[in-house]
């Protein structure tokens, strides 16, 4: 468990289970949760006074979905890193959210791993 | 910094891959100085040199291959011709330069799109611009094989742990090693190789057309000459009409997308698995050549047969999941069971009847069923969740023709919905197993031994290793008891502390994994967890006043959650929405108790600040009182988690919650 990356990390999910479990996975590898929150709308204004390093986007949310909350931060900031969270069948909004600056895609119900390689993934990426 | 240590670290691993610099060789070189017989000589002495190159400095520029040379030399006054002049004149000056960072597949695309009679010239490599030694296509399709018979190994292994391998699979592997064994013998060329894996390989760049080299397999697969097709025009027949519109989409977007690193993510919301004429075939996707000359190459395996087997595993193992998740997490299989049936028994008729128009009433109806399909398939629930994935489908086509539908008739396909129906299989699963008053009471459910031995013999019936552990550990914990109600016996001590206060908190919350330990063996933190409960309530939740004129609600809730790491350890997090920690506070009381330097406050951190609670003789209460005692109480908190070899650590934000975290191992 030597040195490890911590990233600030925002979760956006309207499913308190899914945010709970994305909370435990986060925090238990080491990551600090900036926030969470429940629709686009609020992820929006969370993100900008926040500035987190990762955000995870639930796609299907009520308020504003996350595709429409991917665009608006994107707009603002061309290097926000953002992890859609998508369902199965969900492949035309991944790729809309992709083409819209997504750095990439986890599909639920996911393992603890698939979160943590998207993640490093994204340290890998960087550069 | 941590940071940058890690993209280094990345990066080495990203370099592992294979690239064509690992398999080069060195051939003896000469420059356009020397002549004819130089190489005649050469050859004749070196029986087994395969070929030669020409330098001009350490730029290459042509190649001598053995077979070509003596071809040329002895045609009629071959001999005489080139002997005694430049060997500018008999060097092959059509190359294939490659850098030796390439990926070994990408070159061997390269090396197998070359013109008949040159397939077996030498790749030759360059480093930094300058020559650094040639591959051999011998020595390459040696290194092919290898790969190969690495891949077989795998299928080897994983046909052992298959519970109904049999003859067909075994032959199977025979062929394999035979066609593994035909791979040895140098004289294949590429395109026999790849016809003789078993595999389907074909490749096309942005104009979607297939190029002339793929492998036999293609056609057996397709049944038919896949000879310049369009890509689509060759799959979509196999495809569901949105599934074509995606790939379109994404097959675009990646031509288009000059940032490689992305196209691995592209890839993968590609078909990865197609029937085609009844049989289901494997798709692999690699995208190959620079961002200005993209190709794509799939890679298509047969794996019918493979499948069926798996699928039947997957079944088994299923069942056992669903069985065990209800028998671990019962609370929530309930609360999810009476959330759905509130959602289509009424809920669902208050949206359809609102007034927030119809476009809105579609889509949080759909919102809602979305968060059914997950929840259902976290709860294992996977035939109910594949029946909201259905109804996702329909309601998805009623907002394509959103004009033209009327209310009710979307009234009335709810209406028709047979939701109990759709539970039944996943439900007559546990009744058949765990019994059928299971789900109908909240409380614990005696479990007999019989049952835990019954499904430990099931659970030995699946031979794959790693699932068998898994569930055998899942079985075992039913047998300790679940940290949720060893925590929920704090209730009436919480109930009797807030009265005392005049505040009012609710029962403890309970959310997360159902984590199983032996009680005896976690007593003394168990024990020291009160402190953190009484600070939740004497310190964290305000009064009932104080929390109105804010705006909470007047209740003040404690949250327990628990997650199990999967790797021995757990996370049990205790969370009120009271006032937060200020950090402010703390510092001033710890200077106070001289536990700090002033001057040195600006250089903490935030968690430095919070964890000085976890010190001996520390409170941040204004007043010493006699619950809360003096705060010591976080101390032997932090003491005992550190004996058992876990960790804590707190987190808060002034004014919303504190929220404890204390990670503790599995001990079993």
């Amino acid at each position: 468990m030597g040195g490890r990356i911590m990233a600030k990390i925002m979760i956006v999910d309207d499913s308190l289970l899914s945010r709970i479990s994305l909370r435990m996975i986060l925090k238990g590898n080491g990551h600090e949760i900036s926030c969470e929150c429940e629709n686009g709308v609020e992820a929006c204004d969370k993100y900008f006074e926040l500035r987190p390093d990762i955000v995870t986007m639930d796609i299907t949310m009520p308020v504003m979905d996350g595709i429409q909350a991917l665009k608006n931060i994107i707009d603002k900031d061309n290097d926000a890193r953002i992890i859609m969270i998508s369902a199965l069948g969900q492949e035309e909004f991944i790729l809309e959210a992709l083409n819209n600056g997504a750095v990439n895609y986890i599909t639920k119900p996911f393992e603890p791993e698939q979160i943590i390689d998207a993640i490093n993934e994204i340290f890998c990426m960087a550069d | 910094m941590k940071f940058s240590a890690w993209q280094i670290k990345f990066r080495e691993i990203k370099n592992m891959q294979e690239n064509i610099g690992k398999l080069v060789q060195s051939v003896p070189t000469f420059t356009a100085a020397d002549v004819g017989m130089t190489i005649y000589t050469y050859f004749e002495e070196n029986i087994h040199s395969e070929g030669i190159v020409v330098l001009d400095i350490d730029t290459p520029v042509g190649l001598i291959m053995r077979n070509d040379f003596y071809q040329k030399i002895g045609k009629q006054y071959g001999f005489t011709l080139f002997i005694r002049r430049s060997i500018t004149l008999i060097m092959n000056k059509d190359l294939l330069i490659v850098d030796s960072m390439m990926d070994t597949v990408d070159a061997s695309i390269m090396a197998m799109n070359r013109a008949q009679e040159n397939m077996y010239d030498f790749i030759i490599v360059t480093e930094n611009g300058k020559y650094a030694g040639v591959v051999s296509i011998k020595l390459f399709i040696y290194e092919l094989s290898k790969k190969r018979e690495k891949e077989i190994e795998l299928l080897k292994e994983q046909q052992e742990t298959l519970l109904h391998s049999n003859e067909m699979e075994r032959q199977h592997v025979l062929e394999m090693k035979e066609i593994n064994y035909e791979l040895n013998l140098r004289n294949e060329s590429v395109k026999n190789l790849m016809d003789n894996a078993g595999q389907g390989f074909l490749s096309f760049d942005t104009d979607l057309i297939i190029s002339n080299e793929y492998s036999i397999e293609c056609t057996r697969i397709f049944q038919t000459d896949i000879k310049g097709l369009n890509f689509m025009n060759l799959i979509s027949g196999f495809l569901l009409r949105t599934d074509i519109r995606v790939i379109e989409s994404v097959l675009q977007s990646l031509f288009k997308v000059l940032d490689k690193r992305k196209d691995k993510i592209y890839l993968s919301l590609l078909p990865k698995e197609l029937n085609i004429k009844e049989r289901i075939v494997k798709f692999e996707y690699k995208s190959i050549g620079d961002s200005e000359n993209r190709r794509i190459m799939l890679i298509l395996t047969d794996i019918t047969d493979k499948k069926i087997l798996e699928l039947k595993m997957q079944e088994q193992r299923k069942e056992l999941k669903l069985i065990l998740k209800a028998i671990s997490n019962k609370s929530d299989f309930i609360a999810a069971i009476e959330d759905y049936k509130d959602f289509f028994g009424e809920k669902c008729y208050e949206i359809l009847g609102s007034n927030i128009g119809k476009k809105e009433i579609i889509s949080e109806i759909f919102r809602v069923i979305h968060t059914f399909k997950g929840d259902f398939s976290y709860l294992c629930l996977f035939n109910t969740s594949s029946q909201m994935h259905q109804i996702e489908d329909t309601i998805l086509k009623f907002t394509e023709d959103i004009d033209s539908i009327s209310m009710a008739s979307i009234h009335e396909y709810f209406e028709e919905l047979d939701y109990l129906g759709m539970m039944e299989s996943d439900l007559k699963i546990i009744y058949d197993t765990i019994g059928p008053d299971y789900l109908k009471s909240d409380r614990t459910y005696p479990i007999r031994e019989e049952m835990i031995v019954e499904l430990e013999k099931k659970i030995m019936e699946v031979q794959d290793t790693n699932v068998c552990e898994e569930l055998l550990h899942m079985v075992r914990k039913l047998r300790h008891m679940n940290v949720k109600d060893i925590l929920a016996q704090y209730n009436d001590s919480i109930r009797i502390l807030s009265e005392k206060l005049g505040k009012k908190v609710a029962d403890i919350h309970f959310i997360g994994d159902d984590i199983y330990i032996d009680k005896n063996k976690y007593r003394n933190v168990i024990k020291t967890l009160v402190h953190i409960f009484r600070n939740a309530i004497d310190h964290g939740i305000e009064t009932s006043e104080e929390r109105v004129l804010i705006g909470k609600p007047d209740c003040g809730n404690i949250y327990c959650s628990l997650k199990d790491l999967q790797n021995e350890t757990f996370v049990l997090s205790i969370r009120d929405d009271g006032k937060g920690v200020s950090r402010e506070a703390i510092i001033n009381k710890a200077i106070e108790k001289k536990m700090i330097d002033e001057s040195k406050v600006s250089m903490l951190s935030k968690k430095e600040i919070t964890d000085i609670i976890f010190k001996d003789d520390f409170s941040t209460s204004k007043t010493v009182t006699v619950t809360s005692g003096r705060g010591a109480g976080l101390a032997a908190v932090k003491s005992e988690v550190l004996k058992l070899g876990g960790d804590i650590y707190i987190e808060s934000e002034p004014g919303q919650y504190t929220e404890f975290f204390i990670q503790l191992p599995v001990l079993d």
